[in-house]
């Protein structure tokens, strides 16, 4: 649990969530908030896609099925816009299958992880992305 | 009915069985012999009567009656060689004969007989068929029949008078009515046949409904497998979203609650995450099963490293609060790092097996061995072998061969102690046969399980993973 804290004495980070479902975005943006960082969130992808270029985030984590734009296509449009296009970004799917491995590999995402999450991974591969010497 | 279905076996024992074997010819034969075996007695009436009015008849009328009577061997010449064609001619022959025969001695142009003429395109046509040639024959034999007859006529002069007209009123309607009893009898059996034709035809359309049903009956069963398939797909993501909201949310309380000060509370809200990840996993697994179930997982092969995955495995199951409070160990015995396989599927079944490991397991070991050294072939190709021990309770002999069944309630009580298995082990079966492998088991009551997987391992190196990066850069 102190690892899951340790961060709050650092320099705030950003992180971007973009989750349509209410009760996920609101979970995991509390417990990112609580693990240090400064969470934003976005409710669809256009919103993603706005909010990527206008919040200047660190690290996005993007959930995939998100209605009418989907994570991949929100990703695509963030990386082809040179404003956002340096933001890691981890790609949560729903299933752990190979092609959506493959898929979010193809869009440009630089890890991808299973929603529900398992939170320590997912704080693991955050912490890998972020770059190590910030402010 | 009856009586014309046992005519038609009578009947059949003339049919030479080259005929019988065609159904059109089959029937044609059958309208010639009802017509050759019936048409004599009717036919007889007429001489028979004349017989009655002039007792001392000549040879006139013994030609007629024998004319008449010889139908009945054209059954038999069919039986013994077969002509069928040729008797039918010579058979429309002899009955032209036999009524320009009676019309000629008996009335003339004005006989009682020459109704009977009706008959002979009638019964030609039923015999042969109306084709262009059959007409033309037949035309031919009742033109040169009708010339021979006026020839007979104008080289005589008049018709030979061997019973007044005036005697023969009688035999007139005599005569009518046997014709048309002879026609009706024939029409009878040509309606017959005709039904019977109906009911063939029937039948078929009977059969052809049947299979444009059968046809759909697979149309709908696949389109119901689609939709089942569709049906699992949103169900499970459905089921899903919630699962998230109550392991997430049971985490982040777990992770405020003071395990000193709340001890129970902790322990609650250990339950229901642990409650929500198992069904997390119920529902990927029935999602798993029915895509193999619907041949629709698909595998991605690529170089896996060994060494790596044993590390990971290691490092993850120590770390998680779900072993049960196993020691973990995960080492790879062999020269080769790299296995060629899915890694995500890989990654699964060992994970399934390790947690199946741990509900079977409290506060023992639990190991695994990564073997890539087995049984290596002349063709380079390998077996990946990975060994899950265990040092829990073990499964009773008897329910080993029930364990990778779907839904098979395990009776005994030890398994069920320790929580069901669920579909986990299913999975890794199907998952390890997908691979083109197998998953065994060895377990002894008491001292644990050891499950062992046994994948193709390809000719994976780490050159040739190298290789394939490039491969794909390119």
């Amino acid at each position: 649990m102190s690892l899951l804290k340790r961060r709050r004495d650092k320099s705030m980070r950003k992180i971007l969530l973009v989750e349509d479902n209410e009760l996920n975005r609101d979970m995991l943006s509390r417990r990112l908030s609580r693990s240090g960082f400064c969470v934003v969130a976005a409710v669809d992808g256009p919103e993603g896609v706005r909010m990527a270029r206008d919040e200047q985030p660190d690290l996005i984590l993007m959930d995939v099925a998100l209605g009418a734009m989907d994570g991949w296509q929100a990703t695509l449009i963030i990386k082809a816009d040179p404003t956002s296009a340096s933001k890691p970004i981890i790609a949560l799917t729903a299933h752990a299958l190979e092609s959506d491995r493959r898929r979010s590999a193809e869009v440009g995402c630089a890890d991808f992880d299973t929603k529900p999450v398992d939170y320590p991974r997912l704080l693991e591969k955050i912490e890998r992305l972020l770059p190590k010497a910030v402010g | 009915m009856s009586f014309i279905d046992s005519a038609d076996r009578i009947v059949d024992w003339f049919i030479p069985a080259r005929l019988l074997a065609e159904r059109e010819m089959r029937t044609r034969a059958r309208m010639f012999l009802i017509s050759h075996l019936f048409g004599p007695i009717l036919g007889n009436v007429i001489p028979g009567y004349l017989f009655w009015l002039e007792p001392h008849p000549g040879a006139t009328l013994l030609i007629l009656a024998l004319s008449i009577t010889g139908f009945w061997v054209f059954p038999f010449l069919l039986k013994f060689t077969g002509r069928y064609v040729l008797l039918s001619y010579l058979s429309v022959q002899n009955l032209l004969f036999a009524i320009l025969w009676g019309c000629y001695f008996y009335g003339g142009a004005s006989s009682p007989f020459l109704p009977w003429l009706v008959t002979v395109p009638l019964l030609a046509f039923f015999y042969l068929g109306a084709s262009v040639r059959n007409c033309f024959i037949l035309l031919l034999q009742i033109c040169v029949s009708l010339g021979s007859f006026s020839e007979f006529y104008l080289l005589g002069g008049s018709f030979p008078t061997t019973i007044p007209l005036s005697q023969m009123q009688g035999i007139g309607v005599i005569s009518i009515i046997s014709a048309s009893i002879y026609v009706a009898m024939m029409a009878l059996f040509y309606t017959k046949i005709l039904a019977s034709q109906t009911e063939v035809e029937a039948e078929l359309n009977k059969h052809l409904e049947t299979s444009a049903q059968l046809r759909a009956a697979a149309l709908q069963a696949e389109r119901a497998g689609v939709a089942k398939a569709a049906f699992l797909n949103s169900m499970s993501h459905e089921l899903r979203t919630p699962l998230n909201a109550v392991i997430g949310y049971s985490e982040m309380l777990i992770e405020d609650t003071d395990p000193v000060a709340d001890p129970t509370s902790l322990e609650d809200l250990g339950r229901i995450r642990a409650a929500g990840r198992n069904l997390l996993s119920l529902v990927n697994a029935i999602l798993d099963l029915s895509k193999i179930e619907a041949g629709k997982m698909e595998i991605f092969r690529e170089p896996v490293d060994m060494a790596n995955l044993a590390a990971q495995l290691e490092a993850h199951w120590n770390r998680s609060d779900n072993n049960g409070g196993n020691r973990v160990s995960a080492r790879l015995v062999g020269e080769r790092r790299y296995a060629e396989t899915d890694p995500a599927k890989l990654e699964r079944i060992v994970n399934e097996l390790i947690e199946n490991a741990v509900r079977c397991t409290k506060d023992g070991a639990i190991e695994i061995v990564i073997d890539t050294s087995r049984s290596q072939g002349d063709d380079g190709e390998g077996w990946l072998s990975i060994d899950v021990r265990d040092t829990g309770v073990g499964i009773a002999a008897e329910s080993i061969p029930k364990l990778f069944e779907v839904f098979v309630n395990r009776e005994d009580a030890t398994a069920s102690n320790y929580g069901s298995a669920g579909l986990g082990l299913p999975l890794c079966d199907r998952f390890c046969r997908l691979l083109g492998g197998a998953l065994t088991v060895v377990s002894e009551l008491g001292k644990g399980s050891t499950f062992t997987i046994r994948l193709p391992q390809g000719r994976a190196t780490h050159s040739e993973a190298a290789d394939n990066v490039l491969a794909e850069a390119a």
